[in-house]
């Protein structure tokens, strides 16, 4: 029961993490919080099915194939619709609203209401102290976790992951020490975008791949965002084991429908209590 | 043409789009239109809030639909006479917006919008899990209509709608207007030439919320039922593209937008899905290059063809 709980726990919080990090990267990047990216993300889970499916591409291109077409998508449509508009709050939060209505419409349209099957790509089943857990889920976990890792190591060990901490913490000085701040805000987007489609693999290939999860997994973004405080990157992963624990627990003793109380409460509880997250700084939000 | 001249013009149009029903009776077109006075209401409510003092509010339709709950409680259950039910949606509407009002009063901007969708998540998963009160999804049926007369329907949404639109007209034109706008341009400016800010952002949440409530009241005693599903995103984002399209901050804007998304989306009903997508772009456009609306564009070329 307790390993149970642990188990799910830490695989959910991992699948939270990968979801989420995205929407926090494009946001201390940009100063755009991105309404749409639960859209994006879940739109990368159907990119990949259509790269397996339509294009009968070999799995691990199908992965570079959504990867692209969404950086490249989000890319343009930051450049040409929220990079112009990006010091007025309402019209960037309204634009992303609309993009969220017009992505998910369209991927009802183009793959239809209902869910789709993902392929197993690990077969069999795994006993962890006592806990049956399919291969699969063991691996989109490690594999989620070493893309977070792979992030962490751009950020923090190369210059251009530097030059992208120097432009979130000061774009005026980082444009005066020779950053060219607008192509490095464009490379986090198409940072936080690789992420965000990775992360939807991830969701496609261990729950299932629904437009109802866009919405869902836009909630659980939110969620995690601002428990880990808005603005702060690293902060997503212990927001996001914390959520993923207290999802799994919750839905243990209240039942199911408790999933989405446990989200708005943390949203309502974490601004009202404390507006700057775990690890949030008070200065950076709105 | 002349400052004059236009107004007899509006009133004329005004004057036969309130005639005709009665010349047509067409009963189609009037679910229509009577759908749309009903949405109109809730985005010019929305309008005062958002598009007076600049806080984007995701909990509009939270406040419609406890209305339209509240409504059909005080029917179903204390056996209320359906026009008092209606205005009792509405106090709920505006009792609630003054909690939310004074609750977010320390939120700005971004965490504004995130506490009030949060709330409107919760409203949600409330009225689902608790079936009993609520209905659950299936909803709670059979309440009284206020007329079973699409005609009669038509008229008294029609004039709840003017009534909206002229009392928030009144009060946006007032000084409390000018004030609240204030608050929407520079917050620390209003303050400081002595706007009580706190004040008008939750009287502008009190006035707004009345009317969501209002339309929410309206919405039940016209669809006679009421569920969960009123808690819906979809109720959002189409509140939302009628207050884009239409032009936010003047009113009249959020009403052309309401008859704008309702009647494309009727007409359109052909090619279904496709209906939404195009909306949503025509939004994301409309807010990156005209972000004044079409409301805004009449204006613009009214001001260059009307001599005072």
């Amino acid at each position: 029961m307790v390993l149970n709980i642990i188990v799910d726990g830490l695989m959910l919080g991992a699948l939270f993490a990968v979801a989420s990090i995205g929407l926090s990267m494009f946001y201390s990047s940009t100063g755009i919080f991105n309404l749409a990216h639960g859209a994006l993300l879940i739109l990368g889970g159907y990119l990949v099915y259509t790269g397996l499916a339509t294009l009968s591409l070999p799995l691990p291109l199908a992965v570079v194939f959504s990867v692209l077409t969404l950086s490249i998508f989000s890319m343009l449509f930051y450049r040409y619709f929220l990079h112009p508009i990006r010091h007025h709050h309402l019209t960037s939060v309204l634009i992303t609203l609309a993009l969220l209505l017009v992505l998910e419409r369209l991927t009802i349209v183009l793959y239809g209401p209902w869910g789709l099957p993902f392929p197993t790509v690990f077969p069999g089943v795994a006993e962890l102290a006592g806990v049956e857990v399919s291969m699969q889920k063991i691996a989109v976990t490690i594999l989620s976790l070493a893309f977070i890792a792979f992030l962490w190591f751009v950020m923090n060990k190369t210059w251009v992951g530097l030059a992208i901490r120097a432009t979130i913490d000061n774009i005026e000085a980082s444009a005066a020490s020779g950053i060219n701040s607008d192509r490095i805000i464009l490379f986090s987007v198409f940072l936080a975008s690789a992420v965000t489609a990775v992360g939807g693999v991830s969701i496609a290939s261990t729950l299932f791949l629904s437009p109802i999860l866009m919405s869902q997994m836009n909630m659980v973004a939110i969620a995690v965002a601002i428990l880990a405080g808005l603005g702060s990157l690293w902060g997503v992963i212990p927001a996001a084991f914390i959520l993923g624990f207290s999802d799994v627990i919750g839905a243990l003793y209240f039942g199911g429908w408790y999933r989405f109380v446990n989200l708005a409460l943390v949203i309502i509880i974490v601004l009202l209590v404390r507006p700057e997250g775990i690890f949030g700084e008070r200065e950076r939000i709105a | 043409m002349k400052r004059s001249d236009l107004m007899a013009l509006t009133l004329l149009m005004l004057g036969l789009y309130a005639l005709h029903p009665i010349i047509t009776g067409d009963t189609y077109i009037l679910r229509v239109l009577i759908l749309i006075h009903i949405f109109a209401i809730l985005a010019a409510g929305f309008d005062i809030i958002v598009g007076y003092t600049g806080q984007l509010t995701a909990g509009h339709t939270v406040m419609w639909g406890w209305g339209a709950f509240a409504t059909a409680w005080s029917i179903l259950w204390f056996g209320v006479n359906p026009v008092l039910a209606v205005f009792v949606g509405a106090l709920t509407g505006a009792l609630l917006g003054f909690a939310v009002g004074v609750l977010t009063l320390r939120f700005r901007y971004l965490l504004l919008t995130l506490v009030t969708f949060a709330l409107l998540i919760l409203s949600y998963a409330l009225a689902r899990q608790f079936t009993d009160i609520t209905g659950g999804e299936l909803g709670l049926h059979g309440i009284q209509k206020l007329t079973n007369n699409p005609i009669i329907s038509f008229y008294i949404t029609f004039s709840a709608l003017i009534a909206t639109v002229a009392i928030l007209l009144l009060i946006g034109r007032s000084s409390i207007g000018l004030r609240m706008r204030s608050v929407k341009e520079d917050e620390t400016a209003a303050e400081t030439i002595g706007v009580d800010t706190m004040k008008y952002k939750v009287l502008a949440n009190v006035i707004g919320s009345f009317f969501a409530g209002l339309s929410g009241g309206l919405y039940t005693t016209y669809t006679s039922s009421v569920g969960a599903s009123i808690f819906f995103l979809d109720h959002l984002l189409r509140l939302i593209l009628m207050w884009g399209i239409g032009g936010g901050g003047t009113i009249i804007g959020p009403v052309i937008g309401s008859y704008i998304v309702i009647l494309l989306s009727e007409y359109l009903r052909f090619i279904e899905e496709y209906r939404l997508i195009l909306l949503g772009i025509a939004m994301i456009l409309i807010m990156r290059y005209f972000p004044t609306g079409v409301y805004g564009l009449i204006q613009r070329e009214l001001a260059r063809h009307v001599v005072k």
